[in-house]
């Protein structure tokens, strides 16, 4: 018959497969070699899931809090209590295993899209405590740090390479033991219960119990997954928990082929090469993802395995189809990763981080535009050579940046990186960029403990730090506009600690009381549980929102009837000029510390307006003005190494040199520590011509990240923290 | 005394908000057993549409109808092209709505951009009522009255007339309901679309208070499957006290609790759940 494969020829595939995972990791590029061990992974997690679904025919919505609890064992047990490899090991299988065993008693107990919806509802109850108990599992931020395994063997384990075969050398002692569970009379059993568990009881088999254990063993080894995937990202955080999460790993077994351990597998290893290269290539990756989705559903229901069994039958042309169309798109994705020759003196490659989707697209936008804005009126060229810029999608998580950090210095060779939004990325970013050794620029990402007490050798910070704007504004509030108790509301993460803390320090110290401190996560929609809670008897609220949440708090404040009785003064983000143009007259009267202010009345300022209005038809935010700068910083630092930016030692010194006496934000130099000294203004948002604008009622020029304080004296005290200052008049 | 009359008030008036967008997904499971995963998008879809509608024409009201009335056409095409051939399958089901929530993230993202947007809402509906020391927003009042309005036409609709009988016979038996020759597949298409009418419903109306971003449709997510476990499908009883157990759990549980905030959410359904698999008024 034609086109009908020999019967043999999966068998000869596969072991030609895993000849290829044992022998070709040293041959392939790191990027390359990052994403076969994210694959082997997210492969133990696929196959823990098959045992469930494709054996036992239970489909789980829930798998993802299995390899949370067995990440997050090792995040805190690794980080807070220095716990060796073997420690998070068994503690992170044995928690899984037996959450494992609580919810089994509980979704058992439902068959079909019951099922379906039990295990979503107790996968969202490990989410929650992830998300929300922060004293335990540090929130939003995640936990960062993570070192990477010490087995307690000759040979180290921090080297990608290595990594990989400890990943690959977990990834088939899972496979190992989910065979040989699935080809026992057990493994049988369930099979036989997927297909009829009438059949199966009548025949005298405990139904319930082969099920409960099956789904036990799954939750087990999901957790192991958890375990090498903290130690291989050393980072953990609650989008690894995600409903999102767990969908994705149903479609990585549906891909491969339910009931089939390798096609599981194959599964996890496509969807890691298609998010992680599609996304190279366009931003519009989650259409693609979005498509996968359908086309497998409605292209190959028994997945890339169920189609290939048909190849070699000869049964369906269909299956041929998928077969080809899967081997194309590897194909492709072998031609294009991008070549790792790097020109002596090619362009000048800048590697720029941003959100790109998600909630902080916008933000995003402002920052690549900023960027751009810089090199367009400069020709595009730096010390005279040409420059390209690679600009990233991080989707506001720490994960995602991790992941395109690598891409840009493994694949990409760029000479600088740049750009990133939000605290905690910032923390989990820093550990990388020093183990990569290329000079970043964080002129957004403002975690204080950056440039304080965790120095990072190649992080540049020409951006500002979180309590930077906070210490003059405390005294400011307390002397000038004479608030003395203060409520203080705030975004539960590093960021707003660090803005409220620097706040209290400085406001307490000049005879304020804050007397009252409420955290809401950071995604919060609502803020009526917070609001009526806010006590009545203060002068004044002090708020630090962020991107989406500045836009709603105002308007909630209003509607409460707070803002007649309690004036709102905030952080800068709460009132900056991205979410500005969104707001309507709930937000005049604001006062807020910022180091920009669009309607700062400089010639520098005012033709940047001018020119950033003309080109993006909005006006810049504090976004758009430091990444503008920031071209200009890179510029400066190149022209001092006569472009030679590939020494990067000397480079990374000439960055650190770089003053900008006349920035549209004021003069920047750097301090001892590597932060800005630079302009603190005071703004109040007014409305002239019927727009909004940060009016700058005050400047405090040329404040350092340490305000009025000794660096020594206040590097004694520890970084600020929701618990740190304590609240002493609440 | 006062915090708890508002917190009471707050988890209220969620809560309203909560039963429009589940109401529908719970109709749509109770009927179909379809796990949708777009429901969070049609919820999305309907306030940027809304948004755009205002933008041109000025009128909160149209912006009401046209968003409602659009997705519903989303709806009904979606179900057409894909879902009735799935029907059983909770595994195809599931990726396929994850498919198409994603296409739909990225279209919005497309079409609309990134920035965060309020719908803005008729002077008449904003400022508060104050009585004493107490606030109460007339935007939420006018979300529970919406609700209350929704609530009361699904009931006399689907209790009082011959279309609503044949909703409830094929939700209970869709076999028997071919059989004495009801149109299963139309009043199949129809509950898919009022479904998504009312998801869209609440994207409109939660837009002029808690706005219209991306990243909204997988936020809300979570809160509408929790809620339609909790009622249990298909049970428009089940989906409005799911609604209001939800909406002030997670009041109180934020404002009491605030670092087990979820867990007091998501901890009693697994516990509602673990007594009664089909939730709270759902028969299996």
């Amino acid at each position: 018959m034609r086109g009908v494969l020999p019967p043999s020829t999966p068998r000869i595939a596969i072991v030609i497969a895993f000849l290829a995972l044992l022998v070709a990791p040293p041959l392939v590029s790191s990027f390359l070699l990052a994403l076969l061990t994210q694959a082997v992974i997210y492969a133990v997690l696929a196959m823990s899931l098959d045992i469930i679904l494709g054996y036992t025919g239970l489909a789980s919505l829930g798998h993802a809090a299995y390899l949370g609890l067995g990440a997050y064992s090792v995040g805190i047990l690794a980080t807070r209590h220095g716990a060796g490899f073997w420690v998070t090991l068994v503690v992170g299988v044995l928690l899984a295993t037996a959450v494992a065993a609580i919810f089994g008693l509980v979704a058992l107990r439902a068959t079909g899209v019951y099922f379906l919806m039990i295990t979503l509802a107790l996968g969202m109850v490990v989410w929650g405590l992830a998300h929300r108990w922060v004293s335990m599992t540090q929130g939003d931020n995640g936990i960062s740090s993570v070192p990477r395994p010490d087995l307690g063997l000759p040979w180290s384990f921090t080297q990608g390479i290595s990594f990989y075969y400890l990943a690959f050398a977990g990834f088939l002692l899972a496979l190992g033991l989910l065979q040989t569970i699935v080809r026992s009379p057990f493994g049988h059993t369930l099979v036989g219960i997927r297909e009829s568990e009438s059949r199966m009881r009548t025949l005298g088999y405990h139904v319930w119990l082969h099920k409960y254990i099956g789904f036990v063993i799954a939750g087990g080894v999901g957790g192991f997954a958890g375990v090498l995937w903290a130690y291989y990202n050393g980072f953990v955080s609650p989008a690894d928990l995600e409903l999102a999460t767990s969908v994705e790993i149903l479609l990585m077994v549906a891909l491969g082929g339910r009931g089939t351990l390798l096609g599981p597998a194959l599964g996890a290893a496509v969807i890691v090469g298609l998010k992680n290269l599609v996304s190279v290539y366009t931003h519009r990756w989650l259409l693609i993802l979005g498509g996968v989705y359908i086309g497998t559903i409605v292209y190959a229901p028994e997945g890339i395995v169920g189609a290939l069994r048909q190849w070699t039958k000869g049964e369906r042309a269909m299956g041929k189809k998928v077969v080809v169309s899967v081997l194309m798109t590897l194909v492709l994705v072998a031609i294009g990763e991008p070549g790792s020759a790097w020109a002596q003196k090619g362009p000048i490659k800048i590697g720029f981080l941003a959100p790109m989707t998600g909630g902080a697209a916008q933000i995003g936008k402002d920052m690549v535009n900023g960027l751009t804005m810089w090199l367009e009126e400069n020709g595009n060229q730096i010390a005279g050579r040409k420059v390209e810029v690679i600009v990233e999608d991080t989707q506001g998580q720490p994960n995602i940046a991790l992941t395109k950090l690598a891409k840009l210095v493994e694949s990409d060779r760029v000479h600088v990186l740049a750009g990133g939004l939000f605290a905690h990325v910032g923390y989990a970013l820093a550990p990388k960029v020093d183990q990569y050794g290329i000079p970043m620029l964080y002129p957004v990402m403002a975690a204080d403990d950056l440039t304080q007490r965790k120095p990072a050798k190649w992080v540049v910070r020409n951006g500002w730090t979180s309590s930077q704007p906070s210490h003059p504004f405390g005294e400011y509030v307390a002397k000038t506009l004479g608030y003395k108790r203060v409520v203080a509301i705030g975004i539960d993460y590093a960021f707003g600690w660090e803005v409220i803390g620097g706040f209290q320090k400085t406001f307490e110290e000049s005879g304020g009381q804050v007397i009252q401190k409420l955290w809401a996560p950071l995604n919060t929609t609502d803020f009526a549980p917070y609001l009526s809670q806010i006590r009545r008897d203060a002068d004044a609220v002090f708020a630090l929102m962020v991107s989406i949440s500045a836009l709603r708090f105002p308007k909630q404040y209003q509607d409460a009837g707070l803002k007649a009785k309690l004036p709102l003064i905030g952080g800068g983000t709460t009132f900056d000029e991205f979410v500005l143009p969104s707001l309507g007259d709930e937000a005049i009267g604001g006062i807020s510390p910022l180091i920009y202010s669009a309607a700062l009345d400089t010639p520098a300022n005012k033709r940047f307006v001018k020119e950033y209005r003309a080109k993006y038809g909005k006006v810049p935010s504090y976004y758009s003005e430091t990444c503008y700068t920031t071209g200009r910083w890179i510029n400066e630092a190149a022209k001092m190494v006569d472009g030679n930016v590939e020494d990067r030692e000397k480079f990374l010194v000439a960055l650190r040199k770089v003053e900008v006496p006349d920035a549209p934000r004021g003069p920047i130099k750097l301090d001892a520590h590597g932060n800005p000294i630079q302009n603190i203004y005071i703004r109040k948002v007014e409305k002239k011509d019927g727009e909004l604008w940060n009016t700058v009622i005050h400047t405090f020029p040329a404040v350092s990240q340490f305000g009025k304080y000794k660096p020594e004296e206040f590097l004694k005290q520890p970084v600020y923290d929701r618990n740190f200052p304590a609240c002493k008049h609440c | 005394m006062d915090f708890w009359i508002s917190q009471l008030f707050n988890g209220v008036s969620y809560g309203a908000l909560l039963f429009l967008l589940a109401g529908g997904l719970s109709l749509i499971f109770g009927m179909m057993r379809i796990v949708n995963m777009t429901h969070g998008s049609y919820y999305l879809l309907g306030g940027y549409v809304a948004l755009t509608v205002i933008w041109r024409s000025g009128s909160f009201l149209l912006a009401v109808v046209v968003g409602a009335l659009a997705i519903a056409l989303v709806g009904i095409a979606e179900w057409n092209a894909f879902l009735k051939r799935l029907s059983g399958q909770e595994l195809g089901q599931v990726l396929t709505t994850m498919g198409f929530a994603l296409i739909f993230q990225d279209l919005a993202l497309v079409l609309w951009g990134g920035d965060p947007y309020t719908i803005p809402i008729p002077p008449a509906l904003s400022g508060s009522y104050v009585v004493g020391q107490l606030y109460f927003p007339v935007y939420r009042i006018f979300i529970v009255v919406v609700a209350v309005i929704v609530a009361l036409t699904l009931w006399l609709a689907l209790e009082r007339t011959r279309i609503g009988a044949m909703i409830r016979a094929t939700v209970d038996d869709p076999e028997m309901a071919r059989g004495v020759g009801i149109n299963v597949h139309l009043i199949s298409m129809a509950v898919f679309a009022l479904g998504a009418t009312l998801a869209a419903l609440a994207g409109v109306v939660a837009g002029g208070f808690v706005g219209v971003y991306p990243g909204a449709d997988f936020e809300i997510l979570p809160y509408a499957f929790v809620v339609v476990i909790v009622g249990g499908m298909g049970s428009l009883k089940g989906a409005l006290i799911g609604s209001l157990l939800v909406g002030l759990l997670d009041n109180f549980g934020k404002a009491l609790f605030p670092e087990l905030s979820y867990f007091t959410l998501f901890a009693p359904m697994a516990a509602i759940l673990a007594v009664r698999p089909t939730g709270l008024f759902g028969r299996a």
